[in-house]
């Protein structure tokens, strides 16, 4: 069966809602050059087709799906802001975001997605006013992956809110975090004592003193390391900042 | 197929036509969604388009959905 929407020139956003049962099957969206925003998450679709070369998209939301295979190039995406693409079976490496300067909201979480995260700090946009990094940028969230390596510094991410990225294989950090920063989830990495260590000091140098509710710091499970001396220092000046701390 | 690249006014006499098929293969409009036919009962909910000017969907069992306003829903019942 098949739906039709006409003229797709006049449509400048698509809601898909939720089927039930699922219908499944496949959503193409070339012909709608003006969409805005393409919300179809939970419909357990097999493919999304015609969105990566699409400049106009500002929300693309097609999460908890049946979605496999490579994650497309996005780079063509150039108003992207919020890009969900969560609880699908995604494979390969974590996108290139080079050409998505106003990204908002990066979800690739719950996939099988491998390699390294990008140094996302020292990504440039030649010709913009910041000139390096996500001005905008508030949740980076990778989660349930397998990717390797490090974290990366958020030096040029200085709105950033969430970092999930949990259920990895990350182990590294070097760099600094914003103030804005609240809620960070790295438990179950393999991150090195010097990882740990790294992550509470750039904790602790951001300086976040209020509105502190929701301020959760997540290093424990499985495969990371303890902190050192130097590190439980700073792990009790963080909660006595409010943070909610966890580490093994 | 390119000649219909763009039609959004197609004609069997004086006919509107709301699909052209070409060797059982649909080339106009372009799917949106395609699925498998659905059990009788499948229900789209929360579903909604926002309009620059006037659409129309067709829903593949002979619903026909004309919306005019800025924001419409399209839910359904199969």
């Amino acid at each position: 069966m098949i739906i039709t929407l006409t003229p797709p020139q006049n449509i400048t956003s698509i809601r898909c809602g939720e089927s039930t049962p699922k219908l499944g099957g496949v959503i193409d969206v070339s012909d709608f050059t003006n969409l805005q925003l393409l919300y179809c998450s939970g419909n357990d679709l097999t493919e999304v087709n015609g969105y990566a070369d699409n400049p106009n998209i500002q929300f693309l939301l097609i999460a908890s799906n049946q979605l496999s295979g490579p994650i497309p190039d996005i780079t063509g995406m150039s108003s992207l802001k919020r890009f969900w693409v969560m609880v699908n079976q995604f494979t390969g490496t974590f996108p290139d975001i080079s050409g998505n300067p106003d990204l908002e909201v990066i979800n690739v979480g719950n996939n099988n997605l491998t390699g390294t995260l990008p140094d996302i700090s020292a990504i440039e946009f030649p010709g913009s006013a910041w000139g390096f990094g996500f001005p905008d940028l508030i949740r980076f969230n990778v989660y349930g992956n397998s990717f390797t390596g490090a974290i990366p510094d958020m030096v040029n991410i200085p709105k950033l809110n969430y970092l999930l990225a949990d259920n990895n294989n990350l182990t590294d950090f070097t760099g600094s975090f914003p103030i804005t920063l609240e809620r960070v989830f790295v438990n179950s990495n393999n991150l090195t004592q010097t990882a740990v260590d790294n992550i509470l000091q750039a904790i602790v140098d951001a300086n976040r003193t209020t509105n502190m509710a929701n301020a959760i710091l997540e290093m424990g499970g499985t495969g990371n390391s303890a902190p050192s001396a130097a590190g439980i220092a700073n792990r009790n000046i963080l909660v006595g900042r409010g943070w909610t701390v966890t580490t093994n | 197929m390119s000649v219909l690249n763009n039609a959004d006014d197609i004609k069997s006499g004086s006919s509107q036509a709301s699909r052209v098929y070409s060797a059982g293969t649909l080339v106009w409009p372009t799917a949106f969604w395609t699925f498998n036919d659905p059990a009788a009962g499948t229900t789209i909910s929360g579903s909604s388009l926002t309009l620059s000017a006037a659409a129309t969907a067709n829903l593949g069992d002979g619903t026909i959905v004309n919306m005019s306003a800025p924001t419409d829903s399209i839910d359904h019942a199969y």
